[in-house]
């Protein structure tokens, strides 16, 4: 009796124990298969277009133009908030890409109070003057979901923009500047294939 | 009620809220910033709330271990779990979900489901009330004791890693 009662306990054990690790694998797998490319707004600013000039304020207390002509380097634009779990895991991500890159790299915010941004920053490590906190900044290019990036050519025309949750939805945004196509259903919609040959 | 169930009961609470004051000490400052997301009281009162939370959690985790005082211990752990799912409620319909729920190492959006996770706590916590008949715990019954609390604890975390995977697929349904 109780050397069959022990054998199902140790049985449930190891069915629990390999339950658990499904589930986990499932997360893993999950995350290998998200959606490969950034979610870009329908509405706003196209892409392509020069971008309006838009004055905020960082943190540090300097003015700062956002978009426009005259600018020498390429701007990534991310939009965070101290309350978006996601946001805090693609800070480092979008720093490193920024460097990578050599993009100039801005993050704007709103909401929140003065205190819960400072202390943002100085956990995620961005500088003060890097750090704009601005409501037209976000109406401008239609933010609606967190965290959302923009990237402004050296030239001032908006070269893409939408929603990220991983690196790959990042660089699917410095891939649609490089090739100017947009999105992958732009790039299909003006594929034409080539005439069979005769035999 | 079996006495079994009753130990594998306050050892099970002992091990949540033992490990929920660990993971909230190792990382005070996430604590706090995810305390003062859920916006429910003033921020001026926040530096008291966090370190009471963490010390009520540390007294109730010792209440479960040494089991002296079970049903004040049992209500009061009720009540807490109470509070937390009141709290992740009001956010819920505030549809501030966006927010990091402060429930695991892991940050995790709020969902019903969490609501629902603490009522169930809730249910066990108050069951240990129901007065247990006498009988005297052999070698056994701890061993079963100690299987069914290792079951527990990795059934808990499945449901997470389950409820992880859920937030983690509905972000591409934007």
């Amino acid at each position: 009796m109780v050397a069959s009662n022990t054998l199902l306990w140790v049985l449930v054990l190891a069915l629990t124990v390999m339950v658990l690790a499904l589930a986990r694998q499932i997360g893993v797998l999950n995350d290998r298969v998200a959606p490969a490319g950034a979610l870009t707004p329908t509405g706003g600013p196209k892409i392509g277009e020069t971008t309006n000039a838009v004055q905020v304020r960082d943190l540090s207390g300097t003015d700062v133009t956002i978009g426009g002509e005259g600018k020498d380097l390429t701007t990534l634009l991310m939009f965070v908030s101290p309350t978006c779990p996601v946001c805090k895991t693609l800070v480092p991500t979008a720093m490193s890409l920024a460097k990578y890159e050599g993009f100039h790299l801005l993050f704007a915010s709103d909401g929140d109070s003065i205190d819960a941004h400072r202390s943002y920053i100085k956990d995620m490590g961005i500088d003060e003057d890097r750090y704009v906190l601005s409501e037209a900044l976000g109406m401008e290019y239609r933010v609606s979901k967190l965290p959302f990036a923009v990237l402004i050519d050296s030239d001032g025309t908006l070269a893409s923009l939408g929603l990220v949750n991983t690196r790959e939805h990042l660089e699917s945004l410095v891939e649609a500047m490089r090739t100017g196509v947009a999105t992958i259903q732009e790039y299909v919609g003006s594929y034409v294939p080539e005439p069979a040959k005769e035999a | 009620m079996d006495p079994l169930v009753t130990a594998v009961i306050a050892f099970g609470f002992a091990v949540l809220f033992g490990t929920a004051a660990m993971t909230k000490l190792r990382d005070f400052e996430r604590f706090r910033s995810a305390l003062r997301n859920y916006a429910l009281f003033p921020s001026s009162l926040e530096p008291l709330v966090s370190v009471m939370i963490v010390f009520v959690e540390i007294v109730l985790a010792m209440g479960w271990l040494l089991g002296f005082y079970m049903a004040p211990t049992a209500i009061a752990s009720a009540l807490l779990l109470g509070l937390y799912g009141a709290g992740m409620a009001t956010n819920l319909v505030r549809a501030r979900s966006y927010i990091d729920c402060g429930c695991g190492r892991a940050e995790q959006p709020l969902s019903w489901a969490l609501v629902v996770r603490n009522a169930l706590y809730m249910t066990a916590a108050l069951a240990v009330l129901i007065p247990a008949n006498e009988r005297t715990l052999g070698w056994f019954d701890m061993g079963l004791a100690t299987f069914a609390l290792l079951i527990l604890v990795l059934m808990e975390r499945t449901a997470m890693a389950l409820l992880a995977n859920m937030s983690q697929t509905a972000a591409w349904r934007t």
